[in-house]
């Protein structure tokens, strides 16, 4: 912004929200200023430096960070309130981060900057001096401020100067530490009465607060304030004049110190001015508390430098321009406050009005005067105090100057009037105050309603944007930070509203630097703007900042409207939060079940790929032992012919035929037997699906019977003896399983040793399926030939050692697979031979499909 | 040879066969007989009918005292054959000797079903056709080799 020419200026307030006059009255101030010099004003609610960690403070303290010399040309501090928890040394330090910015601090003194700071010492000093000196009270309780605030800590000094001066011995006993709380007022009063058993002539509180916390705890002990016991604060705060009694206390100059502040501001910014510390006197303002009854004080003790008193005509000749001089001079510390509404004329208006009434009884011109002039003020007007001290001014003018107790009694009725219009007024005011407040707050609590029924994100930021105006919000601009774990880097504008609503939001612009406040196509940027910043967070988790263009000056609503915001967004985001998760499971749920969709669509795929390869299969295979069948069998026909001829015409020519032809013939015909043996016995396996039975209930032991029955021949033949011992019955092909056993049987008699052969044959039930072996102690076989022996036309030995094709196992194998068993040997080479084989007790129905 | 007719007439032996190889196999086995006989050979089942009904061609056939059948027949096959001969009231009383290459035990029963005399086995080798043969005339001497089972 360093074209000041071009661009508006912009001044930064660092300030604590504390919601009290005091704050109130630095902060209109202020505004009034800003409007005034045509600058912006940026309001930093960046609470108290340091706090406890865990509180808010924490959490607005981060404004800090956002004061730049982007957004402000300059900055005014109230320094009081935010160095409320460090001191001095700390507070210096603080602030160093601003050090190339024109700064100006009010309440303390910041080094190296300008300052506008109240003088403390006359103020208290004048009421110290006021109760020792018109009250003559001498054991006198002081209620210290924070410990390490200066402000606090200069007071009580001044305190301790006085009781020297006026030789009164300094009591430990009498001082109680607080904290500027209402609270810590009443805990005080309890301290000195309860626990130290002291009784002070007066109460003097280092603020306004502590001593109404004093008044109030007095009050409930059934001690009378003023009458047994004095009390006295600091600050004149609108409240002092509602307390029972009035409070004494001392006035701070706000409206002049904040006003000063910016002028001090405004000339360093645009004339590189020097820095400057402004001291601004302090004003007693003695009401009841003190034992005084202010409003009908009888200034007894005249004036000493007042001149000789003189009739009426006589003061009127002394001429109006001294006498509102007069007046003015002796409002000089109220004066400023209502100035820039009334004008400089309001005195010598009202002073013309007065003498003019007195003279003529039926004029009325004075009261319609005041009347005028607090009208014009009213809406500005943060305290009565103003117009009482100015009627208790006149009153001690006119005492000064006129002895006739004619005019005097004429005055005091003018004056009464006055005063009684005053208190109409002022209380018409307060109650206009109190139901604006009870209206402000109502909207206040419709808009938290509003906001909290809308727990999604749009339609909430829909009514901030239409409640916000009518609650004294003129435009409003709410960002998030993009990152939260690091605020400063990038905002993301979420709303953007000014009396004629809800702007769109141009998402493409939408993002902007964190440090900027708000985005450049700001509104702001094109008239002058008093704004709030204030900062969004839940817990410790920083969320965003929303921006308040004030169009009100009742300021409680702002920090109001923050919890308000801050309630709802939590909960909208929260819910966002929750939404998100929602959803992130959502979709991780549909992203796994299309995973598993897909998944499933590959296996029913692959299952029906299976299906139709095994399908497939079993039609090939059917298709394959129907081929062989039909093969093996057509294959017999040109096999037939070729050895019955050859055998024919060997008998043909028996005689005629030499030696080697003879052979040649045998070699054909034993060829062609073997051929048509293998087809044959192709033809058997083939035939253990093709031409498959039904099981049936089958008694073991009767087979067997007509197994050994079968090859009775073979049997004698070797001298073999076969046992067996199957007391079973299974569901099975009995001619098949006549095969198995025949062929195991034939096998274990045919590859016997030297000894004779024995086999046994069992058969029992075992875990759950039956399972036959057949046991020889014939040559044995080689661990591993195990496998290769089942399959088919595999043979182990020549057929000169055993004769055969090689296809007995093989045919057991696939009886065996048909039947869903197993079938295996357990053999050593010279010690014989076991071959199991399972059949499962629970047989499932066969499929006949196969069936040719 | 022996003529076990009294009459001196050759054994009528209808050879229902397609393959020319079997035929002749067969005529040749035949040869070797001790029984008279007289062949007469057909190429397929209904030819084989015709014949056996004396129908078109074969109005001067003579009736056969026995027929040899082939299972593996064009047109009509064996079994259909079988069937005609069995269900014929003038001709259910020839005996019928089946001829197959296939050993299957299911094909033997199908056959008996349909009330086949006898059931032999083609050989390979050609001493056993001979057998065969003689089989035959075994029949013919009452010796019928039944399937076993």
């Amino acid at each position: 912004m360093k074209d000041t020419a071009k661009k508006r200026l912009t001044i930064g307030l660092i300030t604590d929200w504390a919601e009290d006059p005091y704050h109130s009255t630095l902060r209109t101030g202020i505004a009034d200023a800003a409007e005034k010099n045509d600058v912006n004003l940026i309001c930093f609610v960046t609470g108290r430096i340091n706090p406890d960690a865990d509180s808010y403070e924490a959490q607005q303290n981060i404004l800090f960070d956002f004061v730049n010399k982007k957004n402000v040309d300059g900055l005014i501090i109230i320094s009081g309130s935010v160095g409320h928890w460090i001191g001095a040394r700390e507070l210096n330090e603080h602030f160093q981060r601003y050090k190339s910015m024109p700064m100006v601090s009010i309440a303390l003194p910041i080094a190296g900057t300008s300052s506008v700071l109240v003088d403390n010492v006359k103020g208290i000093r004048d009421l110290l001096v006021h109760l020792i000196k018109d009250h003559g009270y001498r054991k006198l309780a002081f209620i210290k401020g924070p410990e390490q605030n200066l402000e606090a800590e200069q007071r009580f000094l001044v305190y301790r100067e006085v009781l020297e001066d006026y030789k009164i011995s300094f009591d430990p006993r009498l001082i109680v530490q607080g904290d500027f709380l209402t609270k810590t007022g009443a805990a005080a009063v309890r301290v000195l009465l309860d626990e130290r058993n002291m009784t002070p002539e007066a109460i003097i509180a280092a603020n306004d607060e502590m001593a109404c916390g004093a008044i109030m705890e007095l009050k409930r002990r059934g001690i009378t304030v003023p009458q047994k016991m004095a009390v006295a604060g600091f600050d004149n705060m609108e409240m002092d004049n509602f307390t029972f009694p009035t409070l004494t206390t001392v006035q701070q100059p706000l409206y002049k110190q904040a006003m000063l502040s910016v002028d001090l501001l405004m000339g360093q910014i645009q004339n590189n001015s020097e820095t400057q510390n402004l001291l601004l006197p302090t004003e007693l303002v003695i009401r009841e508390s003190c034992g005084c009854l202010s409003m009908q004080q009888d200034k007894t003790e005249r004036n000493p430098e007042a001149p000789a008193k003189t009739d009426l005509p006589g003061l009127v000749k002394t001429g109006m321009d001294e006498f509102s001089r007069q007046l003015l001079d002796s409002m000089d510390s109220f004066i400023d406050y209502e100035k820039s509404s009334i004008g400089e004329q309001w005195a010598e208006i009202l002073i013309q009005a007065f003498f003019t009434d007195l003279s003529d009884r039926k004029a009325n011109r004075f009261t319609n005067a005041l009347n005028e002039i607090i009208y014009k003020t009213i809406n500005s007007m943060s305290s009565p105090t103003f117009w009482h001290e100015m009627i208790n001014r006149i009153r001690s003018i006119v005492y000064d100057h006129i002895s006739d107790a004619d005019f005097l009694t004429r005055a005091e009725n003018l004056l009464h009037q006055a005063r009684t219009m005053i208190c109409e007024i002022t209380r018409r005011n307060e109650i206009f105050k109190k139901l604006e407040m009870s209206t402000e707050a109502s909207r206040l609590r419709n808009l938290g309603e509003e906001l909290l029924e809308r727990i999604e994100i749009d339609p909430l930021l829909d009514e901030v944007a239409k409640e916000l105006p009518r609650i004294g919000v003129k435009s409003s601009y709410l960002s998030m930070y993009k990152n939260p774990e690091s605020p400063l880097e990038n905002s993301k504008l979420i709303l953007a509203f000014n009396e004629d609503g809800r702007l769109d939001i141009d998402l493409n612009k939408n993002i902007f630097p964190s440090k900027n406040l708000f985005p450049d196509s700001s509104e702001f940027k094109k008239r002058r703007f008093t704004a709030i910043v204030e900062t969004l967070f839940y817990g410790k988790q920083p969320l965003g900042l929303a921006i308040f263009e004030m169009a009100s000056r009742n300021w409680k609503i702002y920090e109001a409207l923050r919890f308000v915001m801050i309630n709802s967004l939590r909960s909208s985001l929260l819910l966002k939060q929750l939404q998100d998760q929602a959803n992130r499971l959502e979709e991780e749920v549909k992203a796994r079940t299309k995973d598993l969709t897909k998944i499933n669509t590959k296996l029913e795929r692959e299952i029906r790929e299976r299906k139709r390869t095994e399908e497939d299969l079993t039609r090939s295979n059917a298709d394959l032992e129907q081929f062989a069948y039909i093969a093996s069998h057509d294959l017999q026909e040109p096999l037939r012919m070729v050895s019955s001829y050859v055998q024919l015409l060997e008998r043909r020519l028996k005689n005629s035929l030499d030696k080697d032809s003879g052979e040649f013939m045998d070699f054909i015909v034993d060829g062609a037997k073997r051929m048509q043996t293998m087809i044959s016995d192709l033809l058997t396996y083939s035939r253990v699906t093709t031409n498959q039975k039904q099981f049936i209930s089958t008694d073991c032991n009767q087979l067997l019977e007509k197994v050994v029955t079968n090859i009775q021949t073979m049997v004698a033949e070797t001298k073999a003896k076969i046992t067996y011992s199957c007391p079973i019955t299974v569901n099975a092909d009995p001619s098949q399983l006549t095969q198995i056993f025949q062929n195991l049987i034939a096998n274990a008699v045919k590859f016997h040793s030297e000894k004779e052969p024995r086999v046994e044959i069992k058969g029992e039930d075992k875990n759950g399926e039956w399972i036959f072996s057949v046991k020889d102690n014939g040559i044995g076989i080689d661990e591993k030939f195990k496998n290769k022996i089942f399959v088919m036309f595999q043979r182990l030995h020549t057929r000169n050692e055993y004769p055969g094709t090689g296809i007995g196992l093989a045919i057991c194998k696939k009886i065996i697979e048909r039947h869903k068993g197993r079938i295996w040997i357990d053999s050593k080479p010279g010690k014989g031979s076991t071959f199991y084989f399972t059949i499962p007790k629970t047989q499932e129905k066969q499929n006949d499909r196969l069936q040719s | 040879m022996i003529d076990y007719r009294a009459d001196g007439t050759p054994i009528e032996i209808l050879l229902v066969e397609d393959n020319p190889g079997d035929v002749r196999l067969t005529l040749e086995a035949l040869k070797e007989s001790k029984v008279h006989n007289n062949i007469s050979v057909v190429k397929d089942g209904e030819e084989a009918l015709a014949f056996l009904r004396q129908q078109d061609r074969f109005a001067n056939s003579p009736r056969p005292d026995i027929v040899l059948l082939d299972l593996n027949l064009p047109k009509l096959n064996g079994v259909e054959v079988l069937t005609e001969i069995k269900s014929d009231p003038n001709l259910k009383r020839i005996p019928v000797v089946i001829l197959t290459t296939s050993k299957d035990e299911e094909d033997i029963l199908k056959t008996y079903n349909y009330h086949a005399n006898c059931y032999v086995t083609k050989p390979v080798d050609f001493d056993k056709f001979l057998l065969v043969v003689k089989s035959i005339e075994d029949f013919w001497l009452n010796i019928v080799k039944l399937p076993h089972k």
